[in-house]
This record gives C-alpha cells, sequence and structure tokens, in this order.
C-alpha cells in the first residue's frame, strides 16, 4: 500500500513535473507536434533505473557513513555520465539526447536521491517521475491541439494559454487531497 | 525582442516551485550568477584539456562541484534558506538557462545571453508572487528569512493561492500573454509612426 502512496503522491498529488518542478521545460517543448519523446523513453526508463541502483548503495554505504555527502552531487553526474554512455550502446536513439533531457534525468535522479528512504522507493520514485511527466506531455499535447483548432485571439495563442493549461492541471491533480468529497465522503 | 520575453521558458524549474518569496529570488539570481560564471572558467579550461564528447560531461561535474560550493556557502550564512532552497541550488546547476548561457557565452561573446535576461524576471516574479501570495515582502537572514508586511489586510481577504505552483504557472502564464500584448501595441505604434 505504501508503495501505491509513493507512486500517486510523485505523479499526481505532488507530481514531481508540476508541483518539484523538474522536466516542466522539457514537457512544454515535447508537448508541441512532431515531437517524438514516447521512442526515447524505453532508454531513458533503463538510463535511470541503472543509474540509481549504482548510485543508491554508493551514497548509501560508502559516503554517507564516511561523511561525504558533499561529493554526492559530482558522483551523480559521473555515474549518470558513465551509464548513459552504456545505454546508448543498446538504444542508439539515445546517442543524440537533447540538452534538456538530460537536465530531467539528472533531475529526477537527483530528487530519488534525496527524497527516497529505501532503494524501492528511489526506483519508485524514479518510476513515478516518468509516469508523471509522460501524462502531462500528452494532456499538453491535446490541449496544444485544441488550442490550435480553436478561434483564440492572438496575443493568447502559445505559451500564455499553455502555461494556464498547465497551472488548472496542477491544481486539478492536487485537489483530491483536499476534496471534502474524498477526504470525508469515503473516510 | 521575442526571444528576451521568453527566456523564462527555459528556466521553468526555479521559476515555479522555488521563487515564491523573494528572499527565495535572490538566493537563487546568486546562485545563478556563481554557477554561471564558474561554468565559464571550467568551460574554458576542459576545452584547453579534453576537446572531445567527454568534456561535456566533465563541464557538468565540475559545475556540479561549484554547486556544492555554493550550498556550502549558504549553509554557514543562511542554514534555514539552504534546507528550503537546497534541491533548487543544486538543479539549477545543470539547468537549460544556465548551460546555454554558458554555450553563447564561449561560441561568441557578443551574443543574447539569456541568463541576463533572466535575472530581473526572477526577481520580479518573486516580488509580485510574494505580494500577491502572502502579502509580505521578505530578505535572508540567518534564521530564515525577515518580512515587512505590504498589504496589511492581506489575512482577512488576501489569496495566498499565487504562491503556489498551480498559481505561479496561471500568473506567469498572463505575464506572458501581457508581453505579447505589448509587443503586438508598440509594433502597431511603430507602424504608424514610419
Amino acid at each position: 500500500m505504501m508503495n501505491i502512496e509513493t507512486i500517486f503522491f510523485y505523479t499526481f498529488s505532488c507530481s514531481t513535473l508540476l508541483v518539484y518542478g523538474i522536466g516542466l521545460e522539457k514537457a512544454f517543448f515535447e508537448s508541441r507536434p512532431l515531437s517524438q519523446f514516447i521512442v526515447r523513453i524505453p532508454g531513458l526508463i533503463l538510463d535511470s533505473l541503472l543509474s540509481i541502483a549504482t548510485l543508491w548503495y554508493l551514497v548509501t554505504r560508502i559516503l554517507l557513513p564516511n561523511n561525504l555527502s558533499y561529493l554526492i552531487p559530482m558522483t551523480l553526474m559521473l555515474v549518470c555520465a558513465v551509464v548513459h554512455m552504456i545505454v546508448s550502446v543498446i538504444f542508439p536513439i539515445l546517442k543524440k539526447t537533447p540538452s534538456g533531457e538530460m537536465f530531467f534525468f539528472f533531475g529526477i535522479i537527483f530528487l530519488a536521491l534525496s527524497e527516497a528512504v529505501s532503494f524501492t522507493d528511489s526506483v519508485l520514485i524514479v518510476l513515478s517521475s516518468m509516469l508523471s511527466f509522460c501524462l502531462t506531455t500528452v494532456v499538453l499535447f491535446a490541449i496544444r491541439s485544441r488550442i490550435a483548432a480553436a478561434n483564440v485571439h492572438a496575443d493568447w495563442k502559445g505559451s500564455p494559454l499553455i502555461l494556464i493549461s498547465m497551472g488548472l492541471l496542477c491544481i486539478v491533480l492536487y485537489s483530491p487531497d483536499v476534496s471534502w468529497w474524498l477526504t470525508e465522503v469515503f473516510q | 525582442m521575442k526571444k528576451h520575453t521568453i527566456v523564462f521558458l527555459f528556466a521553468l524549474c526555479p521559476l515555479i516551485p522555488a521563487a515564491s518569496r523573494f528572499s527565495y529570488g535572490l538566493i537563487l539570481c546568486f546562485a545563478l550568477i556563481w554557477l554561471f560564471l564558474s561554468g565559464l572558467l571550467f568551460r574554458e579550461l576542459i576545452k584547453k584539456i579534453v576537446p572531445d564528447d567527454a568534456g561535456f560531461y566533465l563541464e557538468l561535474v565540475c559545475i556540479a562541484a561549484s554547486a556544492t560550493v555554493f550550498y556550502q556557502v549558504l549553509e554557514a550564512v543562511f542554514p534555514v534558506l539552504a534546507v528550503s532552497l537546497g534541491l533548487y541550488i543544486f538543479i539549477s546547476s545543470f539547468s537549460y538557462l544556465v548551460i546555454t548561457s554558458i554555450d553563447r557565452f564561449s561560441a561568441d561573446k557578443e551574443s543574447f545571453l539569456p541568463i541576463v535576461s533572466f535575472f530581473p524576471i526572477l526577481l520580479v516574479f518573486s516580488l509580485i508572487r510574494e505580494i500577491f501570495g502572502f502579502g509580505t515582502i521578505s530578505f535572508p537572514v540567518p534564521s530564515g528569512f525577515i518580512e515587512f508586511t505590504v498589504l496589511p489586510y492581506f489575512e482577512q481577504y488576501g489569496l495566498g493561492f499565487w504562491g503556489t505552483a498551480g498559481g505561479a504557472l496561471i500568473l506567469i502564464g498572463i505575464f506572458s500573454w501581457l508581453v505579447k500584448y505589448v509587443n503586438r501595441r508598440a509594433s502597431i505604434v511603430k507602424r504608424n509612426v514610419k
């Protein structure tokens, strides 16, 4: 049950993308037509899982017990870079990774390392972040399509309406946490 | 003009989740300046030592090291704010804004630097968010931040919604519309004058 709660927390109620802001820029740009982010997602998931698996034990067994926490950011970068180079051999599409994607990848690994209390937790945070990113990007893509077909004033088209929609999406996702219906009626 | 106004889209990450108070905006500004300057230094050094693809990753490791130095200083001077902003200082070190600005400055020193236009946006945005979201203006102090009340009746009539991530996205959407509107009006006026 705790695992499901972690997934729901980082995907919806405290979305890694909309509340923590990790990958917001990427979701904004990837939601444009002709984006091919879905093709790179399996490689990115493998990249993230291998990185977190390597880093978790390195950080919790070596760096933290020896009071070397200040080395965590540099270790993270090094490990992620090496893992990315190895995974690029399996998924050649990742060889030309846009820099925005790399920063999203570093961001979720950093979040997982700083917030997780166990290895399972860190894996769940990484997977929830990916899920949050995919869901939001697909929803934003749909919103963009509707805006493109709608008769909207030129000043509102593009970034203003997308940003406002992202704001509304953010409110909608954490509304179940404050909803009287869910917190009072069902408990 | 357009590229100056859309610069915030490259740095939605520290702007939306972390710039809810003016004191946070100030600290993030200093962090970005530090990361940009140290990033430039590392870029020039690494270009001379490692000229191939591995240089990019080595450069990121060095920027992460400079973010750690900034964090250690912040922890010593403003320990409470270091706890609140720690995650975003490290995340900003590999933000698109910092890396793009370093790339541009390194390629052509005369070109437009997104980070320079971003500083006033970050400060003004965090100021507006704090005034509308909390009714105060805050400045960093070692025990956290000191608040000055700007809207005295905020407790009764204020809307804390603007302090949240959802509120910030809506606010920046309105700001984006305003910029587009002003640009369009200005171009119409310019055309009529000609």
